[in-house]
């Protein structure tokens, strides 16, 4: 463990974890929200009623991503593997949330301006692990 | 049927917040005690949400709001209690509680105050969180006795924490074989209140009993002077009162949870006295470093008497002698918690103190003695600090007991910091988790209770 000390740098890996770790705990919250709160969730962003099993669905994943975040900073640094997951996972919500978007599901304005910040956010967030990743080299 | 109830509910809560507080000024705040007063707590909250759940049901969902917060963590301290157990590293044990059990347990509390119900108090149907809870209270629970049945099994047949070890088994056995058939509606919840405050306390002693060896003292008569002490002060306090409540027949939420809120006041203060004592002294001598120590020393060996003379010690279980050298180099900047330890009795420190030395004298030997003993952990020709592996026991005893460092703590920053700590904390941080920091201060503790032990068998021979 101590032979790593030369080769890593500490303080990079540290504040990436941290990074990792407040993106995790934003996602667990963000899940429980979504599954815990999903009608006032829904009336908020104005989807339709019979919408609450996606919603639910998504927040039931999204806490599960969290969780396996938690999981994966719990020692030492965040492997390069894990960093990779966790763009593609980000790509791949940024893509289906404008799907989502251009499928023509019903939101209100509210709806539609939070919709465009998760996906820039997803986005945001896979480029901030691919950069994670290539740092962890 | 209802008054019992209530009255059963209210001792339960007495009797949990004063062994909480009592393990907690027992413990030092060790994280063993942490944990286990952590669950204590929130058992004993939760049996106050329950009385005025069924006394002022819609007038308390405030409080029951509030008091939701502490439902998911009785058992997932009760976890963290177990793996603290453990005498060996298990890394993916401390894992599974830090990144899924305590998150978990955080969801469902934040998944009540969103609005979700346990249960559905108008149709007494399972709410929204039902199930989710109860499989996380059965899945911990089995974890909880996975991790205990291991502490039991790794701990050697003659160590006499295996019989507080055995009690906590079977308390989390009772536990679990109670919330299965709670869970899908086979047991009346009668019984299972009952099974489970029984199992909580059981809880409770074996936690303090743990303690209490480990640190080599004995515990019972000062427990029972403290359960005496706090019922006095119940039937001078709350006694009159509550005849008074009663004739006067004014009973609301406002006068139940005052009269709540006094008991806990005297569960929890009366254990804590030595606590309150010292910052009392702090506040009015604040300059007389050594008369409060003095005096907390002798509040401390008053309540902590040792259970080994020294015959006895050099003939104790190795694990026994090496868990004693353990706590004794955790209460090294405490002076007064280590003038309590068993290991001031030895022949090793009567050789280096005068002959009427007192406690705190023979506490300052042993100290002196414990850092020569770290220092004999640090490699030979290897310059002054290093993190490679040969260093690891050294560093994990000595810059946290020694140097008084805390490494994970947040607030300590670089600008504070020597180049040296300034690197040793920057590796603590990066490459040890608190888990191995541990089980290195444990192993760094057996090697020096290996060199103590010698040295007082050749002392005692000659």
């Amino acid at each position: 463990m101590s032979q790593q000390t030369s080769v890593l740098q500490p303080a990079t890996f540290l504040s990436w974890k941290t990074l990792w770790r407040a993106d995790a705990v934003a996602n667990l919250i963000t899940g429980d929200i979504l599954l815990f709160a999903t009608t006032p969730v829904i009336n908020l962003v104005g989807m339709a009623e019979n919408t609450a099993g996606l919603v639910q669905g998504l927040g039931v994943l999204l806490a599960f991503y969290g969780l396996w975040q938690l999981w994966a900073a719990h020692s030492g640094a965040v492997s390069r593997q894990s960093y990779l997951v966790g763009a593609m996972v980000m790509d791949i919500m940024g893509v289906a949330l404008l799907g989502m978007l251009v499928s023509g599901v019903t939101l209100n304005p509210t709806g539609m301006a939070i919709t465009i910040a998760l996906i820039a956010g997803a986005w945001i967030g896979a480029v901030l692990w691919w950069i994670a990743r290539r740092q962890t080299n | 049927m209802p008054a019992l109830l209530a009255v059963v509910q209210i001792t339960t809560y007495f009797i949990l917040l004063l062994l909480a507080a009592y393990l907690l000024n027992r413990s030092g705040y060790h994280p063993v005690g942490l944990s286990t007063a952590g669950a204590l707590v929130a058992f004993a909250l939760i049996q106050a949400d329950q009385f005025f759940g069924a006394r002022f049901e819609a007038q308390a969902d405030g409080l029951a709001q509030l008091l939701w917060a502490v439902y998911p963590l009785p058992v997932a301290l009760w976890a963290r209690t177990t793996i603290l157990l453990l005498p060996d590293e298990n890394l993916m044990i401390d894992r599974i509680w830090w990144t899924l059990v305590l998150p978990i347990a955080l969801l469902l509390i934040l998944g009540g105050w969103l609005g979700c119900d346990l249960v559905n108090l108008t149709t007494h149907q399972p709410g929204q969180l039902y199930w989710i809870y109860a499989l996380f209270n059965i899945v911990t629970i089995l974890l909880t006795l996975w991790t205990t049945r291991q502490a039991h099994r790794q701990t050697a047949a003659t160590d006499r924490t295996r019989l507080a070890l055995y009690w906590l088994q079977l308390a989390g056995l009772a536990y679990g074989v109670v919330m299965v058939p709670l869970a899908f509606g086979l047991l009346s919840p009668a019984v299972v209140f009952s099974l489970v405050v029984l199992d909580v306390i059981v809880f409770g002693l074996s936690g303090i009993a743990y303690n209490a060896i480990a640190e080599g003292q004995s515990v019972w008569r000062d427990l029972m002077a403290t359960l005496l002490k706090a019922l006095a002060l119940i039937g001078l306090v709350i006694l009159p009162w509550g005849v008074a409540i009663w004739l006067a027949k004014v009973w609301s939420l406002a006068v139940a949870g005052a009269s709540l809120i006094s008991i806990g006041a005297i569960a929890l203060l009366v254990p804590l006295q030595d606590e309150l004592e010292r910052l009392i002294d702090s506040i009015l001598a604040p300059g007389q470093q050594d008369e409060i120590e003095s005096r907390q020393t002798l509040r401390i060996l008053l309540h902590n008497s040792v259970q080994h003379p020294v015959s006895k010690l050099t003939k104790l279980d190795r694990d026994e002698f090496a868990r004693l050298t353990r706590r004794a180099l955790s209460h090294l900047p405490n002076l007064p918690r280590l003038a309590a330890s068993p290991l001031t009795e030895l022949n090793l420190v009567t050789a280096r103190v005068n002959a009427d030395a007192d406690k705190l004298q023979r506490a300052q030997a042993l100290r002196r003695i414990l850092i020569e003993g770290i220092d004999a952990l640090r490699p030979a020709g290897s310059g002054d600090y290093g993190t490679t592996d040969e260093w690891r026991f050294f560093n994990a005893l000595y810059y946290p007991y020694v140097a008084g460092l805390s490494p994970y703590q947040h607030s300590l920053t670089g600008e504070s910091l020597t180049a040296e700590t300034a690197e040793v904390t920057a590796w603590f941080r990066a490459m040890v988790p608190e888990r191995t920091l541990h089980n290195w201060q444990n192993r760094g503790a057996a090697l020096i209770a290996d060199i103590l032990l010698e040295h007082e068998r050749l002392l005692s021979a000659s």
